[in-house]
């Protein structure tokens, strides 16, 4: 039976088809983050060009604006981050960059990306529900998100759609996990790998052991919901009645773990584009793939530093805050080693390079953030402010869009046949970076004054008035950013159909997916590639040896 | 221009009137300093990085595997780690030890506050003149949580709903109110004045609206208030409601 | 697009990707059942000092039933090991008896647990009556939903055991879905401690 291509089992037509997927969420996202802007700056005025949304007065009102904050973390980590830089990198990249045919299990992964695209489904029926409830953000701490503090369908299918998502990345993982361990071309020892299948490897590691847990508090608190259990709907509330604080250990035990998952790929891409674009080895390679296992291990037991401020034993409060500090060490052992990768190289600032240089940039300044947020008496000043808003957007929103569009302009050949358009992707780059570190470093500006996150009108609070000028300043800004990204779409959709064709290997990259065509035949490799070498080994005249052996003839 | 000046001034944190905000303050201004040198450190690097990539016709070989790279980078993090985070863990550990999370001395006077949060108001409630909560002349305010200036005060937390997070942007300190749970804050307002207490926990549609006013009285005046609201409240008390009467037994040991 | 391509892993690979890939799964479906059982722990042991489980006043599960269902489920454990050794020693007819056998074994099981719930809802422990019929509910159904999985993919094995395509050297599906079964079975012991025993 032939099943139309849309069913494809074939990794590079999934893993398109995720890629899609995610842009679409990417900008669904993109457009809920103008709007909650707007109404950050402006509480209650009608909204220009996309009023409709909001119903006759165009105004959001503070449903609106709730469901607005809660839907854009919900799309942008679960239904763009996600599926973009695993479901698409992942399925298109690993079996390329390891020389497989396919991923180990092809039905398996055509079924996780349809259950992606059900999950995807169910969150827009929740999303236009008339109850405009998938208000309770995108942590949905109970009891507000219970039917105690949020009844309606709409958040009841968001918990829903949740596990589907869980599901599907639970189910990827597993695939590109087995794919990783099995099915390496002859030669591909596992420290031959290239950096970016170490990032998607390990974030598949943790996708497998920590979406469970999260699919785990969604179902009851979708048994709450549903049967009228009540595991986290508290004895105050109802007699013999449970505890939300379980809630909260739960996602936190998932939610720590997962920022990690957002950020590996990128760690991994942007490891491998510094040495392919400075024509340097990856410093320190062995050294960069420790780190970047333990920072995994350790990404388990730091989750605590979410809850300094819950009724959680304040010596728990403490070890949490050691254990915080201690994945500094890891992850500056990666840092120092992107600077080794840099020093003397020879730099090409093609858009891939550039934005990967900017993740550095955005992740130096988020990461070091961290270090206010992670001790508690700090942290109980900041906590729930926008300083907190401004720390999380620079290391995982801001550092891994632009790591995604590294691996986008990098790839871009390899995935379409087609090339993009250099100076348009240089453009792209600066009013994409500069507008983000404003963007945010506004934010942890507000923040450090006391701003909390999540007000729809923060003139409420006389204190905080003075900043309604920054407030409006980051507005714009983010304004500028939104429209910026106007010029990727353009690039990336009309050099689809105009971009000069792609050679199979451009740039004299060594790794194994520039030893095919552009786009590769199905099953990747006329013959099974045999791998000699490591992914960035230098000829000594300023180019890479490739990784497969190559035929005398 | 003066207004101006002014302006910029208001976007500084708002002045602490506490007894240990100074902590987190200074702590928040040593580690400003590390991090904005680290941040020139990577980026005069990405510079130099720059402008020695023209001047080069090869890229350098090494590739981070030598005995001295592997020593340089990993010796080099553990000592940073050492340095930076260490200073800021030890200070954190000690600030919490000293500030947060001492047992105030009973010289010191402490006030009890027993604060019960709801969708979308805080409810504060002081023992009155017997000292004792859930009695008749519980003083029981809405809206507003008087202290006096210059002695602590220990709060118990709790909710009636959902999570409630209380927040005092001058005392720098915030602590979750949890159904089902009792948390605890210490307070330790010093300079008189009014300031505002914010609902900093997403608690549904009107969270923005879920202010409170504290206002920090002289030590004199606050007795004198509290004392008239507890005789006020014992004279109406045949007419209360039963929804003033939420209070709890006070402290860990008297909850037991 | 006339030449058909196998859109598949090498078959030399498929044992081992099979054993990795059920590996990797049951690693994700035990952290996903142990934090089900966090969270019960957590809430049982969170209850307020001196309050009884379950809450005064709510009976108790009676627990004769579930502990013969226990029974059951470890029998059909049993069966299954049978199956898989029926086909490693090549003997197909004895594959397709042992597997009818658990799926029998599996649907007295669910049987049993239906009855459960049935008396219980009888007894007045509606899944919101309390705490702990909410957790009794919760963690019996999730489980059975798996229990209900499991038997349509030892039902999916069945036409092909007709059919004859397993061999003594190629059965990786059987292989595959025992080893999600005795998953399920150890998952539900440590259920049956948690919520019924103790």
């Amino acid at each position: 039976m032939k099943l139309p291509r849309v069913f494809s089992l074939d990794h590079k037509v999934i893993g398109l088809q995720y890629l899609w997927l995610g842009l679409v969420g990417l900008l669904a996202g993109g457009i809920m983050s103008m709007l909650i802007r707007f109404s950050v700056a402006n509480p209650g005025q009608p909204v220009p060009l996309l009023g409709v949304l909001f119903g006759p007065s165009h105004v959001i009102s503070p449903a609106a604006y709730t469901q607005l904050f809660t839907l854009h973390g919900t799309v942008m980590i679960f239904f763009a981050i996600t599926p973009i830089t695993i479901g698409a990198f992942g399925n298109y990249l690993i079996p390329l960059l390891i020389g497989a045919r396919d991923m180990a299990f092809p039905r398996l992964n055509a079924a996780s990306f349809w259950v992606q695209f059900a999950a995807s489904l169910v969150l827009v029926v929740a999303a236009f529900d008339p109850s405009v409830s998938v208000s309770a953000g995108w942590t949905a701490y109970p009891p507000l998100s219970t039917t105690i503090g949020t009844p309606g369908l709409g958040l009841t299918l968001w918990s829903l759609s949740l596990i589907l998502a869980g599901t599907s990345s639970i189910l990827g993982a597993i695939n590109f996990i087995t794919t990783t361990l099995a099915l390496r071309a002859p030669g591909m020892s596992l420290m031959r790998m290239p950096l970016t299948v170490w990032g998607l490897f390990l974030a598949s590691v943790l996708n497998a052991l920590f979406v469970p847990v999260i699919s785990a508090a969604m179902m009851l608190l979708l048994s709450d919901r549903t049967l009228g259990t009540r595991f986290f709907i508290a004895q105050a509330l109802v007699p013999g009645g449970g505890d939300p604080l379980v809630y909260l250990h739960l996602f936190w035990i998932f939610g720590h773990p997962e920022v990690y998952i957002l950020i590996l790929p990128t760690w991994g891409v942007i490891s491998d584009l510094f040495a392919w674009y400075s024509g340097r080895p990856a410093w320190g390679y062995r050294r960069t793939v420790a780190a970047l296992c333990a920072i995994t291990l350790l990404s388990g037991v730091v989750y605590g530093h979410h809850m300094y401020t819950t009724s959680m034993s304040p010596l728990l409060g403490r070890g949490f805050m050691v254990l915080t500090m201690v994945i500094s060490v890891p992850g500056t052992v990666m840092f120092l080693d992107w600077m080794g990768t840099l020093w003397r190289g020879k730099i090409r600032y093609e858009p891939a390079m550039l934005f990967s240089l900017g993740v550095m940039v955005v992740f130096a300044a988020g990461g070091l953030t961290g270090l206010y947020l992670a001790d508690v008496p700090i942290d109980l000043y900041l906590h729930d402010t926008y300083f907190v808003v401004g720390h999380f957007h620079l290391t995982m929103a801001a550092a891994v869009l632009l790591g995604t569009f590294a691996a986008i302009y990098h790839w871009y050949d390899k995935m379409f046949g087609r090339t993009l358009d250099r100076t348009l992707g240089q453009l792209h780059f600066w009013l994409t970076l500069v507008p983000l570190v404003v963007v945010f470093v506004m934010m942890l500006w507000m923040g450090h004054v006391g701003l909390p996150r999540r007000l729809y009108d923060a003139s409420t609070y006389e204190v905080f008035r003075p900043l309604a000028y920054i407030n409006r300043l980051a507005t714009w800004t983010a304004y500028v950013l939104g429209l910026g990204q106007l010029v990727f779409v353009w690039n990336f959709v009309a050099s689809r159909f105009i971009g000069a064709p792609a050679r199979a290997n451009p740039f004299g990259f060594p790794s194994l997916e520039w030893s095919t065509s552009s786009p590769p035949p199905t099953e990747n490799f006329a013959e099974e590639p045999e791998v000699v070498r490591g992914p960035h080994e230098q000829d000594g005249n300023g180019g890479y040896l490739p990784q497969r052996k190559v035929d005398p003839s | 221009m003066a207004s101006f000046l002014r302006q910029l001034g208001a976007w500084g944190r708002p002045l602490d009137v506490s007894a240990q905000g100074w902590r987190g303050d200074e702590l928040f201004g040593w580690i400003s300093i590390v991090v904005t040198l680290a941040l020139v450190v990577v980026l005069v690097q990405l510079a130099l990085v720059v402008v020695r990539s023209r001047r080069l016709k090869l890229p350098g070989t090494t590739n981070g595997e030598s005995r001295t790279a592997q020593l340089i980078v990993v010796v080099g993090s553990l000592l940073l780690f050492l340095l930076v985070d260490g200073v800021a863990l030890l200070r954190g550990w000690d600030d919490l030890s000293a500030g947060l999370l001492r047992t105030p001395a009973a010289s010191e006077r402490v006030v009890n506050v027993e604060v019960l949060a709801q969708q979308w108001a805080w409810t504060f409630r002081l023992a009155g003149d017997d000292g004792t909560f859930g009695t008749d002349d519980d003083v029981v305010v809405m809206h507003a949580l008087h202290l006096p200036a210059g002695r602590p005060a220990q709060l118990e937390l709790r909710s009636k709903d959902v999570m409630h997070s209380l927040y005092v942007p001058q005392l720098r300190l915030k602590r979750d109110a949890q159904p089902g749970a009792t948390t605890e804050l210490l307070l330790e307002p010093t300079r008189q004045g009014q300031y505002e207490i914010a609902c900093t926990q997403h608690c549904g549609l009107n969270h923005y609206k879920m202010r409170a006013t504290l206002d920090v009285m002289d030590s004199a005046a606050f007795e004198r208030w509290a004392h008239e609201e507890s005789v006020l409240a014992k004279q109406r008390a045949s007419a209360r409601t039963s929804d003033g009467m939420w209070a709890w037994p006070f402290g860990k040991e008297a909850r037991k | 697009m006339t030449q058909v391509v196998p859109l598949r892993a090498r078959p030399s690979h498929e044992a081992t990707t099979a054993r990795i890939g059920m590996i990797v799964f049951v690693a994700g479906w035990t952290m996903m059942f142990g934090a089900l059982l966090v969270a019960y722990l957590l809430l049982r042991t969170g209850q307020p000092e001196g309050a009884s489980w379950p809450s005064a006043g709510l009976p108790r599960v009676p627990r004769a039933l579930p502990t013969v269902a226990t029974c059951v489920l470890l029998a059909s454990s049993g069966t299954l090991a049978l199956a898989v050794g029926s086909i490693r020693a090549a003997r197909p007819r004895a594959l397709i008896r042992w597997l009818w056998m658990t799926l029998l074994l599996a649907l007295v099981f669910l049987g049993l647990q239906t009855t459960t719930w049935l008396r219980m809802r009888h007894l007045g422990l509606a899944p919101g009556a309390s705490l702990y019929a909410s957790s009794f509910f919760g963690l019996t159904l999730f489980h059975a939903l798996h229990v209900i999985v499991g038997m349509l993919g030892l039902l999916s094995l069945l036409p092909r055991s007709y059919r004859g395509a397993f061999s003594a050297h190629g059965h990786t599906a059987v292989q595959s879905w025992a080893l999600y079964w005795h998953f399920v079975d150890v998952a539900w012991i440590a259920f049956y401690v948690a919520v019924v025993v103790w």
